[in-house]
């Protein structure tokens, strides 16, 4: 799996995680917010969503 | 890929915060860092009310600098003190030390938490700046 961060020249931070699909993921985003500061934004992109429709995991409701 | 999230950088770790301030030009041996606070400097020597943990005397600020600090607060962060002067005034390194240095000095502070962070992890980090001053951190294992 992978972690992508893109750190901006403001310090805003935007982190997207590869490789793990579902709320799994979320793991990994929460790490990230424990490391550098206040999660300001979250969004699912479409893996999450595939995933979560075809019932292999149940939908979060973290925001 | 499966989630995406924007944080704001906060600083907390007083270690890469002065790695930080050496990334933007800062001599190692010019960034106190006391663990107590300590009083900050006005541009005539003159003690001021304000005092922090890590201080940038005035001479390494810029030539009619007050002390630059950074103050640890009740939760944990670090709160920059930076006379009104000294946001409008380049100094030294050239530039003023306004919001844009603020950002840029997060910016370092949250690459080098990033890395640390997650070689400890065992991950592999690598690290490219873009053209348009992003940088980029890719950790993967």
């Amino acid at each position: 799996m992978k972690l992508l961060f893109e750190v901006h020249p403001d310090g805003h931070i935007t982190v997207t995680v590869e490789g793990v699909s579902g709320p799994g993921c979320h793991q990994y985003t929460a790490e990230a917010e424990d490391v550098l500061g206040v999660a300001t934004a979250r969004s699912k992109t479409p893996e999450f969503y595939q995933h979560a429709r075809t019932g292999h995991v149940q939908q979060t409701t973290e925001q | 890929m499966s989630e995406y999230v924007e944080i704001d950088t906060v600083l907390t770790d007083p270690d890469h915060l002065v790695a930080a301030l050496g990334d933007l030009g800062f001599a190692r041996e010019h960034i106190e860092v006391h663990p107590h606070a300590v009083s900050l400097a006005g541009y005539r020597g003159d003690e001021r009310a304000q005092r922090a943990e890590i201080v940038i005397r005035r001479q390494h600020v810029g030539s009619s600098s007050n002390d630059l600090g950074f103050a640890r607060q009740a939760d944990g962060t670090y709160r920059a003190i930076i006379s009104e002067y000294d946001q409008r005034t380049p100094g030294v390194r050239g530039f003023a030390y306004d919001q844009a240095f603020l950002g840029r000095l997060a910016q370092q502070y949250g690459v080098h938490r990033l890395m640390t962070h997650y070689q400890a992890q065992g991950y592999r980090v690598s690290v490219q700046q873009r053209a348009d001053g992003v940088m980029h951190v890719e950790a993967e294992r």
